[in-house]
């Protein structure tokens, strides 16, 4: 890069700002490309005389291939490439061996994950197989891409005027006294009473370098938050070292993206442990014994650091993935403190009465959750401790009633002060109505049960469709379309049986040779009986004006059930 | 809500504060955001409600059951208050506490039917965490919610288990690329265009929580002021401002200045802007210190000199005499001041905190305006 003349690092930069920052696609970038090449064919060709040597050089070098410019930059981190195990109950993930000389990583074919101590592998394929070369590859089902954080942290590292401001980050541990105002994290409690593996406070460390992190873990849909639209939920696993200015500490540049947990469905409880257990193993690492960087921007001599975790930073659903708490609708209702829904209630307020949790508490729970035998036992030793085991505890100074936060901005703001305003009366989130009973069906679920589940399913959607505001809608033709398109995704099964139910008469068939009753009959008789319930008179339909002999009366429309009762008679 | 509809559009803010939609409460704004419910929370709802429920309605039978929402509703926003302040101690995190257990104990009174949430019980524990570590901003998820959405920018393919690759990879470059301009290594050309870049990838700043970080860098930096690069041409101070300024320069000892300098429509510190209120009467809201305790005043002039001070001609707010209803709840930092304006003064740039946000409204007879502090400072 240094090499290449400033016309192209420029260039360069430009492009791949506009690729990486904006996302311009290929395409794009090498119509920049091109632009700019030619821009600068121009401005060189300006100047009377003939060209030099080098702008001659420089003019046929320009690249005509964006990638070029993002192989100068270099902007990849290694990343590990785990195969996932695709048993949604499972999630267990298997690390690549690489044979010797061979840049193809080589997975193992089925997963080996034994869950119970003493129970049988999970088995599930891991592999699909593909022909590269015309040798067939296995290539896993299921990724999960995974960043090295002793990579990033040596990155952070050899920045110039970080390791500085990091370092200083301590002296804020010992200014002040008892009442004294909090500006950051150091001011806490937390780390002013946080020892090292030695014993001591974790700051005195000498020429090491001690940094502390906090972990992020949340959910979220990648497809944007439309209230319509898809539904997917990926996670992202992050950590933050707070021993940056706090300026500085949430730039994207300064925090750790350990990985994407892939989806579409989040992770059952205790399965996102397997994906943060590779970050653990390199935490543990820099605890005990630490880490020695060869050479960071302050020590050209290298130096040992060590990085601990030191809160957990997440909303209540995904603090019961990572730490392994019990839902917050569980009798054990919270984390910190043994009160239950039964003895204290969520209303209660002696906050004197409430017996905290403890470290040694939390660590016994989930060891013996570890190392329970099958579901059940564990579902119990949940019910009793709402403790579950968590990867994170293999960290020996992991607290987890003290390092796991509740998050004040999902509680104060999304949670209580939304809360108020239900409470006020002040309905902000529109949230639809359960819709009126418009009119009603007469089908108790128990008249369906025999159906299947799926169709089962199908039979509730039909009613409340029937059971809604419809009619309105049905004397239009779109209306009427829509409904008809929308009944059409229901079982034949479930139309007739409420056809049945209803005691609907079938409308006669559009065509006279139809001799069988099709789908489209049963949803014609359903919305005409929708259409033209309260009515006396049924006028001719203009969607029945194609059997033209057909004429509509009815007969008598009982007041009770509000079920017309059709009669067709033909001319 | 009507009334709070209306209140939304006639306060006046700085240009920070995070906007909520003027159609409240309607589907097309789809869901709000934390940031707009805190905002909604603090400065709107406050106001709106005791200028709706305050003044006695002898003859409305809710009227008793309202008094006591509403004081359950101050002491809330009291508690929120506190809580997210820039800096926290022992005495906030119990006075904390003791609001959140008012108005939990109020709500179970007022309400002996109401099914509480677990939030209610986890808002408790949370003075526990203000002194274990510090204040809130260290440890909320505002800023991994903010990564979030960096992460959802990212084009993908819609394919499941591709998406979450290219998400994570093109993170991953697109961080390294801000840290390369940092790094000592690379090219003087490149970290030329340093500047190009860091306007691309930091917007102007609005919304709260970014300014929040920025005002933390005025603590922990040298202070600097970055005025609009354009230079405009010396002009002739407004007589009046003048001759203001002339007296206070002559009080405190320096050499009269000339009466061309520039005058500012306005300037930036740290992601907030100060201008002349003719020009953005909420940015030109400010709060002054004025001898320990902060005055609310509207900006009329901003002069640079020639040594580069700035000095800003401002209008207090006149105190008022009618009954201040939010005087039982300082943490609100609320009150009501006289619509009227003082005489003009000048004041350093220095002394100015923050801003405020304002509407006006008759109270007792009395034109008013209620002002809400937004420094999270103090």
């Amino acid at each position: 890069m240094e090499s290449s003349d400033p016309i192209f690092q420029v260039t360069f930069f430009m492009l791949i700002t506009c690729h990486v920052i904006l996302g311009v696609g290929r395409r794009g970038c090498n119509f920049l490309l091109s632009i700019v090449g030619y821009i600068v064919q121009l401005t060189i060709q300006r100047c009377p005389g003939k060209l030099s040597s080098h702008d001659r050089k420089l003019l046929a070098d320009i690249p005509c291939d964006s990638r070029y410019a993002e192989d100068r930059f270099n902007l990849t981190t290694n990343a590990t490439i785990y195969a996932v195990c695709p048993n949604p109950n499972c999630h267990a993930i298997h690390k690549p061996v690489f044979e010797s000389g061979s840049p193809i990583p080589v997975y193992p074919k089925a997963c080996s994950y034994v869950e119970f101590a003493g129970g049988s592998q999970c088995g599930t394929a891991l592999l699909v197989f593909e022909k590269v070369e015309g040798k067939p590859v296995g290539v896993p089902i299921k990724r999960f891409v995974a960043f090295s954080f002793k990579d990033w942290l040596g990155g952070l590292l050899s920045r110039p005027g970080l390791e500085d401001v990091m370092d200083k980050a301590w002296e804020r541990c010992k200014i002040g006294g008892e009442d004294r105002e909090m500006n950051d994290v150091f001011d806490g409690d937390m780390l002013r009473s946080f020892c090292g593996p030695d014993g001591k406070h974790f700051s005195l460390g000498g020429c090491e370098g001690r940094y502390t992190f906090s972990l992020g873990v949340d959910f979220f849909n990648p497809l944007g938050n439309k209230q319509s639209g898809k539904k997917k939920s990926i996670s992202m696993v992050s950590l933050v070292c707070e021993n940056l200015p706090i300026n500085i500490r949430y730039q994207p540049e300064n925090m750790f993206l350990y990985g994407v947990v892939p989806g579409p469905n989040e992770p059952p409880l205790t399965c996102l442990n397997h994906y943060i257990s590779p970050l653990v193993d390199e935490l543990e690492v820099f605890w005990n014994p630490g880490v020695r960087f060869t050479r960071t921007f302050n020590c050209f001599y290298g130096r040992v650091v060590l990085a601990a975790l030191v809160c957990v930073v997440c909303d209540l659903l995904a603090a019961r993935k990572t730490i392994g708490f019990a839902s917050i609708k569980h009798t054990q209702m919270c984390a910190m403190c043994r009160c239950t829904r039964k003895s204290h209630g969520l209303g209660n307020t002696q906050t004197g009465s409430w017996v905290r949790r403890t470290k040694d508490e939390f660590i016994a729970a989930a060891e013996r959750h570890r190392l329970a035998c099958d579901h059940k036992s564990r579902q119990e030793i949940v019910d009793e401790t709402g403790m579950r085991w968590s990867v994170l505890l293999r960290l020996p100074y992991f607290d987890p009633s003290r390092f796991a936060v509740v998050d004040a901005m999902h509680n104060l703001f999304l949670g209580i002060v939304q809360e108020h305003y239900e409470i006020l009366g002040i309905r902000l989130e529109s949230k639809e109505p359960p819709a009126a009973v418009d009119l009603s069906t007469a089908l108790p679920p128990q008249s369906y049960t025999h159906l299947k589940t799926t169709e089962q399913t199908k039979m509730r959607s039909l009613i409340r469709t029937l059971e809604g505001p419809i009619r309105a809608s049905l004397h239009t033709t779109t209306g009427w379309a829509h409904f008809e398109k929308k009944l059409s995704s229901i079982q034949t099964e479930c139309l007739r049986l409420a056809i049945q139910r209803l005691q609907i008469p079938l409308l006669p068939a559009s065509h006279q040779k139809r001799t069988k009753t099709y789908k489209i009959d049963y949803i014609k008789a359903l919305l005409t009986w929708v259409r033209y319930s309260f009515c006396k008179e049924i006028p001719l339909a203009d969607h029945l004006a194609s059997s033209d002999e057909i004429f509509l009366k009815t007969l008598e429309v009982n007041p009770n059930s509000n079920v017309v009762i059709f009669s067709l008679r033909r001319t | 809500m009507k009334a709070l509809r209306t209140d939304i559009r006639d306060f006046v803010t700085p240009s920070w504060l995070t906007s909520i939609p003027m159609n409240l409460g309607e589907p097309s704004h789809g869901k709000l955001k934390a940031d707009q419910w805190r905002t909604l929370g603090t400065v709107y709802l406050p106001v709106s409600l005791v200028r709706l429920w305050v003044p006695p309605h002898r003859d409305n039978p809710q009227q008793a059951g309202r008094q006591k929402l509403l004081s359950l509703t101050l002491s809330l926003v009291s508690a929120i208050n506190i809580a997210s302040l820039r800096t926290t101690s022992r005495d906030k995190a119990n006075l904390y506490t003791r609001y959140m257990t008012e108005y939990l104990e109020g709500l179970r009174n007022l309400m002996p039917d109401y099914q509480f949430r677990p939030n209610h019980h986890m808002a408790l524990h949370l003075s526990e965490y203000l002194l274990l570590y510090g204040p809130v901003h260290g440890w909320w998820t505002f800023p991994f919610e903010r990564l979030i959405g960096l992460l959802q920018d990212i084009p993908n393919n819609f394919k499941n288990g591709q998406l979450e690759e290219t998400i994570a990879t093109s993170f991953v470059k697109s961080a390294n690329l801000r840290a390369l301009l940092a790094k000592s290594e690379c090219p003087e050309a490149i970290k030329n265009c340093q500047a190009f870049f860091r306007k691309l990838v930091d917007p102007e700043v609005r919304n709260t929580l970014l300014t929040d970080i920025s005002v933390f860098t005025s603590q922990l930096e040298p202070e600097f002021t970055s005025t609009p690069t354009i230079s405009f041409p010396p002009s002739t101070i407004r007589g009046t401002t003048f001759r203001v300024l002339e007296k206070f320069l002559c009080d405190i000892n320096k050499t009269p200045i000339l009466r061309m300098a520039k005058t500012l429509s306005y300037y930036t510190v740290h992601g907030r802007t100060f201008s002349i209120a003719a020009r953005h009467k909420g940015n030109g809201s400010v709060l002054v210190r004025h001898q320990s305790s902060m005055l609310p005043a509207e900006i009329e002039d901003i002069v640079r000199t020639s040594d580069d001070q700035i000095f800003v001609a401002v209008r207090y707010f006149h105190p008022t005499n009618v009954n201040d209803p939010f005087k039982a709840y300082p943490a609100l930092r609320i009150s009501l001041w006289d619509s009227n304006l003082g005489q003009l003064v000048i004041v350093r740039a220095e002394d100015i905190c923050g801003h405020f946000a304002s509407i006006s409204l008759l109270w007792e007879g009395c034109r008013c305006n209620v002002v809400v502090s937004l420094s999270r400072v103090d």
